[in-house]
C-alpha cells in the first residue's frame, strides 16, 4: 500500500499561501462588479419594458448554459483575438486576472440579478407606499425601507454566489493564473508529479476553511441582522 | 475575421465528444439518484449521527472546487481499488477499465449531495396530512410514500431538478482533466493544434447552449404536463 506522504503536507500549504491574495482579489472585485452589472440587470428585468426584459432575460440565461470554462477560454483567447482582427491592437495577455475577474463578473451579474429580483418581488410594496406618504421621495424609501429587508432575505444568496464564485475561479489556472490552485499546479510541477495527492490535499485544506469561514459569517450576519418588521398596519403579523 | 470555413471542418470532431457528454451525465445521474434518495432520507432527521457524517461529505463536496475534487478522487481512486482488490484477491486490473468508469464514480460522488438536497427539499414541500389521510385509509407507509408522496415531491423538485441537470452539463465540461474527451476535450484538443482559439469554443459555447436550452424546454414542457392547472 502506497503510504501518502501527510508530512509534507503544511509544507505544500505554505507554499500555496501566496496564492489566496490572487483568489481573494478576484472573488472580491468580480462580486462588487457583478453586483453593480447585476443590480442594472435586475432594473431591466422589473421594468416592464419588453427590450430590456429581453435582454436581461437572454443574458441570464445565456450565462446559466454556459460552463464556467468554456466562458473563460471565449473571454481570455477570443477577446483579443477579435480586439487583434478588428483594430489591430495587441491587448495584453499576461495579466490574467482581468480575464478572470471579466468573466467571474460575467456570471456574478447574471446570477445576482436573478437573487435581487426574487428578493425585491418578495418585499410588501404598500410600505413603499406608506413611506412616500411622510414625505420620502422613491429613493428615499429604497435605501431606508426597502433595502434593508431585501439585504436580509439576500444574504443566503450572497453566500451562495460567493461560493460558487470561488468555485469557478478556480478554473483559472488553466489560463495561467496563480491562484491558489495555479500556486498548487506549481508546486505538483516541482515534484514532477510525485505528490498530487498531498498537495491536492493541502489545496483542499486551504479551500474548505475558507468556504466554512464564509458560510459561519452568512450565518452570524444573518443573525445580527434581523429585526422586528413582521408587524403590518393594523398588527397583523407577517 | 472568424474563419467560418473551419467552424464547419471542426463541427464533426467536436461532434464526437457529445456521446462521451451524454453518457457522462446520464450515467451519473442515473446512479446517484438511488443514492442520494438514501442521503435525503437520513438527512431528515438532522441529529442521527449518519447525517452528521453525511453533512461533512457534503459540506466537502459544497466547498472545494470541482476541479480539485476531480485531481483528487482520479488520483487516489485507482490505487485504493487496487489495493482493496488485490487485498480480496481479485486479479482485476483496475487500469483496464478506463478512465471514463472513474469519471462516472467521480461524477456521481459529485453530484449525491445537490441530488439529495433537490429530494429532501422535494420531499418536505409535500403536506405531512397527505401522509396521515393515506394511513387513514389503510395504506401502509411504504405504498403511501409510493403512490402519494414522491409523485407529489417529484412535480415540486421539477424547477429545482432541470439547475440541477444543467449544473450536471456544465460539470462535465470538466472532464477533460481527466481524459475524458468530451466537447470540452476535443475543443480543447483541436484548438490547440490549430491554435484557431475563438473558433473552436465558440462552438462548443454553442453546443452547450443548444443542450440546456433543450434541457429547459424537456423540464418545462414535463412541469406543464404535471401541473396542467398551474401552466
Amino acid at each position: 500500500m502506497k503510504t501518502y506522504a501527510f508530512w509534507k503536507i503544511p509544507g505544500f500549504i505554505i507554499q500555496i499561501i501566496p496564492g489566496i491574495t490572487i483568489t481573494i482579489e478576484y472573488v472580491v472585485f468580480s462580486f462588487i462588479f457583478g453586483a453593480l452589472l447585476g443590480g442594472l440587470l435586475a432594473l431591466m428585468k422589473l421594468s416592464g419594458k419588453k427590450f430590456p426584459r429581453a435582454i436581461a432575460y437572454g443574458y441570464t440565461t445565456v450565462m446559466r448554459c454556459t460552463p464556467a470554462i468554456v466562458m473563460l477560454f471565449l473571454v481570455y483567447y477570443g477577446v483579443p483575438q477579435l480586439v487583434r482582427n478588428l483594430t489591430g491592437y495587441k491587448m495584453d495577455t499576461t495579466e490574467k486576472i482581468g480575464y478572470v475577474i471579466v468573466t467571474l463578473t460575467l456570471f456574478n451579474a447574471a446570477n445576482l440579478s436573478e437573487v435581487f429580483r426574487s428578493s425585491y418581488l418578495s418585499l410588501d410594496k404598500t410600505q413603499v407606499e406608506a413611506a412616500k406618504s411622510v414625505g420620502m421621495t422613491g429613493i428615499q424609501s429604497f435605501v431606508h425601507v426597502l433595502f434593508p429587508q431585501m439585504f436580509k432575505s439576500m444574504l443566503p444568496n450572497l453566500s451562495n454566489t460567493v461560493l460558487m464564485t470561488l468555485k469557478n475561479g478556480s478554473l483559472a489556472f488553466t489560463i495561467g493564473l496563480m491562484d491558489v490552485l495555479g500556486m498548487g499546479q506549481k508546486v505538483i510541477g516541482k515534484n514532477v508529479g510525485a505528490w498530487v495527492v498531498e498537495t491536492d490535499i493541502a489545496m483542499i485544506a486551504i479551500y474548505w476553511p475558507i468556504a466554512l469561514i464564509i458560510t459561519k459569517l452568512t450565518g452570524v450576519l444573518e443573525r445580527n441582522y434581523s429585526f422586528e418588521h413582521g408587524k403590518k398596519a393594523g398588527g397583523r403579523r407577517k | 475575421m472568424i474563419d467560418s470555413g473551419f467552424i464547419i471542418k471542426t463541427l464533426p470532431q467536436v461532434l464526437s465528444g457529445l456521446p462521451a457528454t451524454f453518457r457522462l451525465v446520464f450515467i451519473s445521474i442515473v446512479i446517484s439518484t438511488p443514492l442520494a434518495l438514501l442521503v435525503a432520507i437520513v438527512n431528515m432527521r438532522p441529529e442521527r449521527i449518519a447525517s452528521k457524517i453525511l453533512g461533512i461529505y457534503i459540506s466537502f463536496v459544497r466547498s472545494v472546487p470541482v476541479i480539485i475534487i476531480i485531481y483528487l478522487f482520479y488520483h487516489l481512486l485507482p490505487l485504493l481499488l487496487q489495493n482493496t482488490l488485490n487485498s480480496v484477491g481479485s486479479q482485476l486490473n483496475i487500469y483496464k477499465l478506463g478512465d471514463e468508469f472513474f469519471g462516472y464514480i467521480i461524477f456521481t460522488i459529485m453530484s449525491i449531495p445537490t441530488l439529495s438536497e433537490v429530494f429532501r427539499s422535494g420531499l418536505v414541500s409535500v403536506d405531512r396530512l397527505q401522509m396521515e389521510a393515506s394511513k387513514s385509509i389503510g395504506m401502509t407507509p411504504f405504498q403511501a410514500y409510493i403512490h402519494v408522496v414522491l409523485p407529489q415531491a417529484v412535480r415540486n423538485s421539477l424547477p429545482v431538478l432541470c439547475t440541477f441537470v444543467t449544473t450536471q452539463v456544465k460539470m462535465s465540461s470538466l472532464a477533460f482533466s481527466m481524459s475524458i474527451y468530451d466537447i470540452t476535450g476535443k475543443a480543447k484538443m483541436a484548438a490547440s493544434a490549430t491554435f484557431d482559439f475563438i473558433e473552436c469554443y465558440l462552438l462548443i459555447f454553442i453546443m452547450y447552449l443548444i443542450i440546456n436550452i433543450s434541457i429547459e424546454q424537456i423540464f418545462k414542457y414535463w412541469e406543464k404536463r404535471l401541473k396542467p392547472e398551474e401552466l
